[in-house]
């Protein structure tokens, strides 16, 4: 993938994280389930200056960032806590698998931008009930062993 | 522990690698060769995660052999590290792999007390990090400079469960 193009679909990715966090959020009780509301406006704005800086990066290569879709499809319905949680790390998932793609299409700073970031999205799985992962990020081919 | 193979980026190392048997050209003696010929730099840079990672595991090693209450929790770290290091030495041609071992003399001490000695194995992963990331960005193969970038993703996610406090930069 060409580092444009990779830029491009990370940006994709977080229009995606940020629309589904503003969902989750509003779904969430912030009296009810204080930590888990506040896992959530912590991510839906840190996805948020992440696609913000994503725009800025992309403008700067003289290049049209790609724009947020009207509505996306949510993991699940979102209704009850673990709902909620469930969704949150589906979002972190994938958006690794996004930042890994461009830890491999990009180089310098770019690269090194987005292996913080995928750093990030992979401690912040655990927040929401994921567990340790091998190589989270990269893609796998089971061995059987 | 891991049951997966990141076949496309170890690939990605071992096939950059052109080094030839003679390590030089024909007709030129060998005594000219200043440097062996041929090897990928990405080669080099395993062999550099391949000697990171060993220290780092090796510390764990008699961390918990001196401390056995904290078998559980470094064991996490510890099996990720070994296969981390088969991953790495899959990428190193059998040519280069005299290279790719653990050094010696780079053996801390670890610390009588038990919650020192986890905070020296805590402080050594989290050493690590920015050292497997540096090598991610050096990378000239994009999926080798994933994989690195992945092994110390995978090393937050474990300080984050031994040391919550501690896993964010």
């Amino acid at each position: 993938m060409k580092p444009l193009a990779a830029l491009q679909a990370t940006l994709a990715g977080e229009h995606a994280a940020v629309w589904i966090y503003g969902v989750l959020g509003a779904q969430s009780s912030q009296s009810r389930t204080p930590g888990l509301f506040d896992e959530l406006s912590t991510a839906y704005a840190l996805h948020r200056k992440r696609r913000d800086q994503l725009e800025v990066t992309i403008s700067g290569l003289d290049a049209q960032p790609v724009a947020a879709q009207v509505s996306y499809a949510l993991p699940n319905p979102a209704r009850t806590t673990a709902q909620l949680r469930a969704a949150a790390l589906q979002v972190e998932q994938r958006l690794a698998d996004v930042y890994g793609q461009q830890v491999q299409s990009t180089t310098h700073a770019q690269r090194r931008w987005a292996i913080a970031a995928l750093d990030d999205c992979a401690v912040r799985q655990l927040g929401f009930g994921g567990s340790p992962t091998g190589l989270p990020g990269m893609p796998i081919t089971a061995t059987g062993g | 522990m891991l049951g997966i193979l990141a076949a496309g980026a170890v690939a990605a190392v071992a096939g950059g690698c052109t080094t030839s048997a003679s390590g030089h050209t024909a007709g030129r003696p060998p005594a000219v060769v200043r440097r062996p010929r041929g090897v990928s730099p990405d080669v080099a840079l395993a062999v550099a995660a391949i000697a990171r990672i060993g220290i780092v595991a090796d510390l764990l090693h008699r961390t918990v052999a001196h401390h056995r209450g904290l078998r559980h929790q470094l064991a996490g770290l510890a099996a990720l590290h070994a296969a981390h290091l088969q991953l790495l030495r899959e990428a190193v041609p059998a040519d280069r792999r005299a290279a790719a071992r653990v050094p010696t003399g780079h053996r801390g001490r670890v610390p009588r007390r038990q919650q020192a000695a986890l905070a020296a194995a805590v402080q050594a992963e989290r050493d690590l990090r920015p050292q497997l990331e540096g090598l991610a960005v050096r990378a000239e193969s994009g999926e080798f400079a994933r994989l690195l970038a992945a092994m110390s993703a995978a090393v937050a996610q474990q300080l984050a469960a031994v040391a919550p406090e501690k896993a964010v930069r």
